[in-house]
Order: C-alpha cells, then structure tokens, then sequence
C-alpha cells in the first residue's frame, strides 16, 4: 500500500467518525457547566434567512448542542490550561484571567461580574434563569402555616403603630468609617477590566474577581438610601454594602490590580445622612476570613458570611438574632460554581468546595412569591399570581446551581412572614449576594420581602405602604453598589407604576418642605 | 460560513466530499470536469448564500461582468465597473463619513461590507487585465468563469488565485493521491495554526491591546503587539493553509501566500513572503503598468508610494490602514536607499543581523498602526510602547504572569515561525497521521469551548 493512500484512508476514518459523533450523538438542550438552556434550531423565516440570522443561528445551533458539550468544553479548557506554566508568588499559585491592565485612579464604573461575564458571552445563545436539575424543598422546610391569612398583607398600620414603630426603629447609631483594613489592596484604584485571578492549589484554590469602584457611583449609591429616607422619614433606613473575596483573599502580587472596596464603603458610610444606618460588615467578615465565608468557586459569598452580616444587620435594627446553633446545617458536595466558567480556569473546576447552608430549626415561618416572567433579554415581561413555596431549595450534590438554594433565584418578589410578633417588617433590596441573608432575620422580623435591584416593576411607595414596611436595608456587593445601573433602578422604584399627579404632587411637597 | 467552523468542517465538507467523490469516479476514464466543476460551483455558491444571501447577486453581478467585458474586449469598462462596486461596497461609509465631516449634508446610509468582496474583485480584476493584455483567452464559458469567482476554498480570504492559474485545471485536472493527502495535511495544519494558535494568542491580545490603554503597562503592550503579530500570521497563514490544501484534494493548485514572513532579511524581504498573492497582483496590475522602477527617480517615488497607498487601503476603509501601507511604502524607499542602491543588497554578518531585527521591527511596530481605526487610541497605545504609563511599585507582575501563563503558546508560535527541513521518510507518514488527528481532534474541541472566531482577513 502507498503511504499516502494509508494516510488518507486514516484521516478519512477519522473525519468520518467525528463526522458520525456530531451528527448522530445525543445532542443537549442544557449544559450544567454552564449552567444555561443551549440554543435551539432556529425557525425559518424569510427576514432572519434575508440578514443571515438564520444560518448564523444553525451554525450556533450545531456548535452549541454537540453530543457530551460539557465533556467537552472541559477539556477544552484543560487545553487552553496547556499554553504556559504556573507562576508562583511565594507558596501562591496566582492565574489571572482577562485582566490586561494596571490599576489606575478612580475613572472607570464597575458592573457586577456576571453582567460583565455574559457581555462577554453575547453571542452565545439566550442563558436560562433558573439551574436545573430542578430542585426539592427539604423536608423540614415544611414548616406550620401561619394561623392568620398570611397569604395576604397585613392590615396597613394605624398612625400610633406607625408612630410606634419609628421609635423602635430607630436604635442609637452613628455612622463611622471603618479603619481596619484586611488585604494589602493600594487605596482609591480600579482595575481598568474586570479579571478574575485564581489562587492558591488544590483545596485552596480560589478565584477571585478583581474590582474597581467609583466613588461617584458609590456616592450616589449613599444619595438613594438618602432619598428614600426623605421621601419617607418614618421608615428605617440601612445600608450594608457587602464586600466581596477580593476584599480580604486578594494576594499581594495581584493587589495592584484590583481597586478597594473599604475605600468605597467606607465613601458610602461618609455620604449617608445622619438618620440613615451604615452597617459595617466589613469587620466582621475580616475577623472570620479563616473560616468559609466566601465561595472558593463562585463569585458569591458563602452562606456563613451572610450569617455573620445578618447578625450586625440586626444588631443595627436594635433587634434580636438567633445563633448559628438554633439552625440546621445542609450540606451540598462536590460544588462548582459560576468562577469556573467566568474565569474558564480547569483548576477550579477540579477543587470543588462543599456549599454549606442553615435552615432555622425553630422559626415558623411561611413564604409567598410572585415570580417575573422574563423575555429573551432578562426584560420584565410580565408578572405570574403569588404563590406559596419553599424559601430554602434543596440541591443535589455536585449541582453548580446551589447558590439558588434561597428562594431559586432573583426575578421575583419574595414575601416571607415569620412567627415573630413585633411589628417590624423589612424589605432588602438586594442583589443575588442579598439572598443569603434573609434566612438568618426570620428570628429577628415579622415580615421579611426580599426585591431585587433588577426586576421590580411596582412603585416601591406604595408597596411599602401597602405592607405595613418599617425597615428598608440596601445590601448589595460592593460591585453593584459601584454600578448606576442598580442606583437608577431604585431611583426608578420610587417613581414607577404610580399616576404622574400622585408623583408631581408628592414632589411638591417635598420640595415645599 | 467561515473555515474554522463544526458546520464547515463536519457538515458542509463531509456532503462535498461525498458528492465530489462521486463525481470524480463517473468522470474519472472520461477525463471531464463537468460534473465536478458542477458539484463545486453548487457548494461554492451555497457556502456564500450561507453568510450572504443577498450579497450573492453582487458577487453573480460581478461574474457577469466579467463575462460580458471579458468576451467584448471591454476589460477596462470592466475593471472600473468592478472598481465602482468596490468604492461604494467597501468604501463608501468612509467616503460618506468624509463628505459629512468637510460639512456637506449627506444622507445616513449604512452599507454593510459584503463578505470576501476585495478578493473576488481583485480576481476578477486580474482576470479582465490577463485578458486584455492576451495573457489568455476570455472564457466564453459564464458557469466555468462563475467557477473561477466564486470557488469556495479562496472566495472570501484569498489567495487572489490568477485565473492563468487554474484555467487549464477547470478544463482537465488530476488528483493524484499525494495530491489529496498533501491537502488534507494542510487543511488541517491551516486550522490547527488558527484555532491551536491565533485564537489562543488573541486572547492576550484582547486583553493587551484590547483593553483600556491608560492603565496599560509597557512590558504588556509590548507583548500584545507581538502577540497580534503572531496572531495575524497565524490566523491569515491558517485560513491559506486551508484553501490551498482543499484546492490541492480537487487537483487545483492554488499559489502560495505565505513564506515564512517573521524570518525576512528586511522590510523589503518581509513583503517578498507575506500576503504573496496581493503583492504579486499589486506589482502586476499597477506598479509595472504604472512604469515600474524603469522610469525617473520622482516617478518611481510616486509608483512605489500609489502601490502601498493602495495596498494599505484594500486592507480596510478606514484611514490607518492607508497610514500602515504608506508607511511601509517610506520604509521601503527608506531600505532601497541604505540597503539595495548599487547592489548593497547582498550582506552578511552583523550588517545583516542588523538589517533582519529592524526589518523586523519595523514590522511588528506596524502591526499596531494595524491594529487600531481610532487614531486617539493608536497614539496612546505608542506612547504606552516607549513608556508613557509607569508600573506600579508592585512591579508588572501582569507581565510575569501573561508570560508565564502563555509561555508554551508563545514559544511555539515563535518556533514555528521558522522554516524547518521536509522530509518524505516513510516513517514520517504513520507521525504525520497521529499529529494530524491530533491536531484536528484538538482544534475540534476547542471550537467547541469557544465562542465563534471569525477570521481576522475575511473583514477585508
């Protein structure tokens, strides 16, 4: 036989099987990894055919599914892992990931990673919302019902409970900025990208994203909790900007890279008004940074950090806090999360972490949503009847989607009413970060709502009226805080959804004021 | 459609290949084309209708064209037909944009840039002046001259194939076996250069040259030029590789466009074996006719000036890819002044050292005139190179870590760089299998991981 003839039948062999295993392997809708529905065939019409929407939309479509997608976007990255070597900064292993720039002065705004992270995967098809395999609600979290209707607000609040309840709700505080500083990040800089650096090896493997922060932007972020206060004085207004990893696991060798948070709380805490409570986390955090109170593998923090926070949230609302104890602890194995695929790093991937959270033991409590339905691009499309659900949701071991344990996710508005019998009802507008820490206040409130910065469509005046709110915490994480976008939204909270001469005459007497 | 695509490789290859198989064994004792000549005009039409579906009629337009000029002796109405489409196709946002910036009112108009348009042009160009000039005869066939535009190996990133060149092979061609296993090879090296390497080496340049330049350190810059460097190679060298070695299983033997570029003796070297064809045809169709070197000293200022005009141009409608080919137009006049008057072009030793590193130079600081439309952005990244940001008093330990992280990517795109020695043992042949597969099962799986990497030439 001829040499080439044998090379060709090799190479025809081997086109023809891959050829074989793209074409008649089971294809996906869903890829875990990911954590994201995959594109679809596309359905035919002439205008997408006519600007090549169409074709373009196949060819995602055949690249998207292909048989054992997640098998093989992780070797693909454990290739991509193939073109250098690690470099170590002292006993730290340290990989950045997208980040190509200095740190330099307080000129650029930061979005949160995941918008960031799905800018950057704009052409890839539509993600899901909600992680899959669908989760169960434990056991325990069958809780008794309320004996009161609780499906329905309560009765709006007499002027005395009113009255009442602003002295309860306004504990001695004083605002001060917070002197510890618990990692070796150069003051007042931002990251020009958003990077993601990874760090350490095998159960110390952490990835982290880098920051920037503007303190403009964070200003503002002060000037809206300041708003709501003016706008409704009676009402007890919080601020609890929530650092993230890079706060206190940032390496030296990596600490030009990223801007500091403190610097930008601590901004925050100086813009607030006198009547308006900072909450200082970020000390508390820093004294347990020894212990998991931050995902290694996903950019949220770990349930126990939001423990430790809810814990000065209460103490700042004058209230009482249930221990660690009076809870149950679940466990989730083998878990990845979103780092893994933002930094597209194969060393987080292969030291998963166990995602530990708490069920009160003690507290009834029961919790009614209504979920947002959304459109193709995270739009608000409509808004579903509330029901009644699990506030904790179970997930199998080694599921990437467990951070949605609380409550599944963001796109709704969560009402949880407690057994706790003391008047105060507190809204968190929040974002995903947020969702750890209403399960620690169900001891501390008699109502906890939870809205998100990204999906509510009602005016949030008259929800507050509506529901009897005494309380209002801002918690979102530093990069949110640092994003107008979730300034403009709660801006717009105030405004929408109510008739233009409600709106004007309120404005009015505002001003008049 | 573009090469380094699953639906390319798996999909519309394999139903080629089946169809172009079949029809080469019914005319395989008759020594006709017709079938197979039809089979690739079909898929090569379909692989266009697929990124262009209404573009199509232009690039038939223009087969029409050439068709009705070529066979009337009209070539030069021909040639400024062409020409006219290529300025209002390609260019006229630029000159619209111009227009309205000298303050005139001109309406908004937004022409998208039809995919592979300057290559199939500049064929059809080169077709009309071969004709005219009595290089060959018009093709009276419109399906065979619809062949020579539209063949989907080289329709919409070169090589700019000379219609001389296939001619005879659309009337008669053969393909021998080592023909078909030379082409696979490198159809699959071509890939492996754009997928194993450019894509990996764009990605330090997204985050280099990409990124904000205010806060870019120097030692970064420096390596996301180099990278863009190797990554433009890689990915132009890539997508040739591929066209020439699919024309290769057809039995067309398509010409070479690269030659070892980043081991030129000098700028002047450097165009000698980079983009070869697009040289070639800028020297054929406009320096010589233009009169070449064989003219004044002030004329021959003007020819080479106008050809590197040109060739900048055709890389792009924006005003820095005219800087870029000037630019190389001056260097060039620069080197024939210090290096090739009076036959200085031969040398050796540390003249010659000197020569190759700032030839090469020269090169790669071009490469960032390339790099960016927006001239603000283009200052500042030049100012980062020569030290405009300081580091921090951390040190650049981005740069340590890039470099680290990206070192074996590095290396081998460097070391590939260089031309090493063929060999044909037999032995060679069972190595160049497994490599083969391997690169070709690699490249299929990072195609799988990655979002879709156009390449970098088919904007042209």
């Amino acid at each position: 036989m001829k040499w080439s003839r044998f090379y060709i039948i090799i190479m025809v062999l081997v086109f023809a099987a891959i050829t074989a295993f793209l074409a008649f392997g089971p294809r996906k809708t869903y890829s875990e990894v990911e954590r994201r529905e995959l594109a679809v065939f596309p359905a035919f019409d002439t205008d997408s055919w006519m600007d090549g929407s169409y074709t373009a939309a196949i060819d995602s479509w055949f690249t998207d599914t292909v048989p054992f997608r997640d098998d093989i976007t992780t070797t693909a990255l454990a290739l991509a892992d193939m073109r250098g070597v690690r470099m170590k900064d002292g006993e730290e292993e340290i990989s950045f990931h997208n980040v190509g720039t200095l740190a330099m002065n307080d000129e650029e705004t930061e979005e949160e990673p995941l918008q960031q992270a799905e800018k950057e995967k704009a052409d890839k098809p539509a993600p899901t919302r909600a992680p899959s395999p669908t989760p169960k609600a434990p056991a325990s979290e069958d809780q008794d019902p309320e004996k009161e209707d609780a499906s329905k607000p309560s009765a709006t609040p007499t002027a005395e409970e009113k009255s009442k309840r602003e002295v309860e709700a306004a504990p001695a505080h004083e605002n001060t900025t917070i002197s510890e500083n618990f990692a070796p990040v150069a003051e007042d800089f931002t990251a020009a990208s958003n990077g993601i650096i990874v760090t350490g090896s095998g159960e110390t493997t952490r990835a982290i994203m880098l920051y920037g922060g503007n303190k403009t932007v964070t200003a503002n972020y002060a000037g809206v909790a300041n708003h709501y206060k003016e706008l409704m004085p009676e009402l007890n207004v919080m601020v609890c900007v929530i650092p993230t990893a890079v706060s206190y696991y940032c390496p030296e060798g990596a600490a030009a890279y990223s801007g500091s948070q403190l610097v930008q709380i601590n901004n925050v805490i100086e813009h607030l008004r006198d009547d308006v409570i900072g909450i200082n986390i970020y000390s508390i955090l820093g004294e347990h940074r020894d212990e998991p109170i931050y995902l290694r593998t996903d950019h949220h923090w770990a349930p126990l950090g939001a423990y430790y926070a809810a814990s000065k949230i209460a103490e700042a609302a004058g209230l009482p806090f249930l221990d660690i104890s009076e809870y149950d602890e679940h466990v989730v194995h083998g878990y990845v999360g979103s780092m893994y695929m933002y930094s597209e790093d194969i060393r987080v991937s292969q030291n998963p972490e166990d995602f530990v959270y708490y069920t009160p033991r003690k507290v009834q409590y029961k919790t009614y949503y209504v979920n947002y339905i959304l459109g193709a691009d995270w739009s608000v499309a409509g808004e579903a009847e509330q029901k009644e659900g699990p506030f904790f949701l179970q997930y199998p071991d080694g599921s990437g989607g467990a951070y949605c344990t609380f409550m599944g996710g963001d796109a709704k508005i969560t009402r949880v009413v407690t057994d706790t019998k003391n008047g105060r009802k507190l809204i968190i507008l929040k974002d995903s970060f947020g969702n750890a820490i209403p399960g620690y206040l169900f001891g501390t409130y008699e109502e906890v709502h939870v809205i998100d910065s990204r999906y509510f469509t009602r005016n949030i005046q008259d929800y507050i009226e509506e529901y009897g709110i005494t309380d209002v915490l801002f918690a979102n994480n530093a990069f949110h805080a640092s994003t107008p976008a979730t300034i403009n939204a709660y801006e717009r909270y105030l405004t929408q959804g109510r008739a233009e001469e409600e709106v004007s005459e309120e404005a009015e007497a505002v001003e008049e004021q | 459609m573009v090469f380094a695509d699953l639906f390319f490789i798996y999909v519309f290859i394999p139903a080629f290949a089946i169809l172009y198989a079949a029809a080469y064994l019914i005319e395989k004792k008759k020594e006709k084309t017709l079938l197979r000549n039809s089979v690739l005009v079909l898929f090569s039409l379909i692989f266009y209708v697929w990124g262009e579906p209404v573009y199509i009629l232009l690039l038939l337009l223009g087969v029409i064209i050439d068709h009705i000029c070529g066979r009337t002796h009209k070539e030069i109405a021909g040639i400024v037909l062409h020409l006219l489409l290529l300025a209002v196709f390609k260019y006229g946002n630029l000159i619209l944009a111009t227009v309205k910036a000298a303050g005139a009112d001109v309406p908004e108009v937004d022409i998208r840039l039809p995919i592979g348009i300057s290559f199939y042009t500049f064929q059809s160009i080169s077709y009309l002046a071969d004709v005219r000039a009595k290089k060959c005869e018009p093709q009276k066939s419109f399906p065979r001259l619809l062949l020579y535009i539209s063949m989907f190996p080289q329709l919409i990133a070169g090589p700019i194939v000379r219609y001389t060149a296939v001619a005879s092979a659309m009337d008669a061609r053969k393909t021998t076996e080592n023909d078909i296993a030379d082409g696979i090879r490198r159809f699959v090296y071509g890939l492996g250069k754009k997928v194993l390497l450019a894509d990996q080496l764009g990605e330090i340049v997204k985050q280099t040259m990409g990124a904000e330049l205010s806060s870019l350190s120097t030692g970064m810059a420096w390596l996301g030029l180099i990278a863009f460097s190797l990554q433009i190679y890689y990915d132009f060298s890539g997508y040739s590789d591929m066209a020439i070695g699919m024309g290769k299983c057809m039995g067309f033997q398509f010409p070479e466009n690269f030659d070892h570029p980043y081991m030129c003796a000098s700028v002047t070297d450097f165009w000698r074996r980079w983009h070869i064809s697009l040289g070639s045809f800028f020297r054929d169709y406009v320096y010589i006719p233009l009169g070449g070197n064989r003219c004044s000293k002030i004329k021959w200022i003007r020819n080479i000036l106008i050809v590197w005009a040109l060739t900048g141009f055709w890389h792009g409608a924006s005003w820095n890819y005219l800087l870029w080919g000037l630019y190389f137009g001056l260097l060039l006049l620069l080197e024939h002044a210090l290096y090739y008057r009076k036959g200085q072009g031969e040398c050796h030793g540390v003249t010659a050292l000197f020569r190759r590193i700032t030839g090469l130079a020269f090169v790669v600081l071009g490469w960032g005139i390339f790099y960016f439309e927006d001239f603000g952005k283009m200052r500042r990244f030049f100012a980062v190179l020569f030290g405009a940001n300081a580091v921090p008093v951390s040190g650049d330990y981005l740069l340590k870590s890039t470099l680290s992280q990206n070192a074996l990517l590095l290396a081998a795109a460097l070391l590939l760089c260089f031309k090493f020695p063929k060999t044909d043992r037999r032995g060679v042949t069972v190595l160049r299998a497994v490599w083969t597969t391997a690169f070709l099962v690699a490249s299929t799986i990072l195609l799988v991981g990655a979002s879709n990497h156009p390449f970098l030439y088919t904007r042209f």
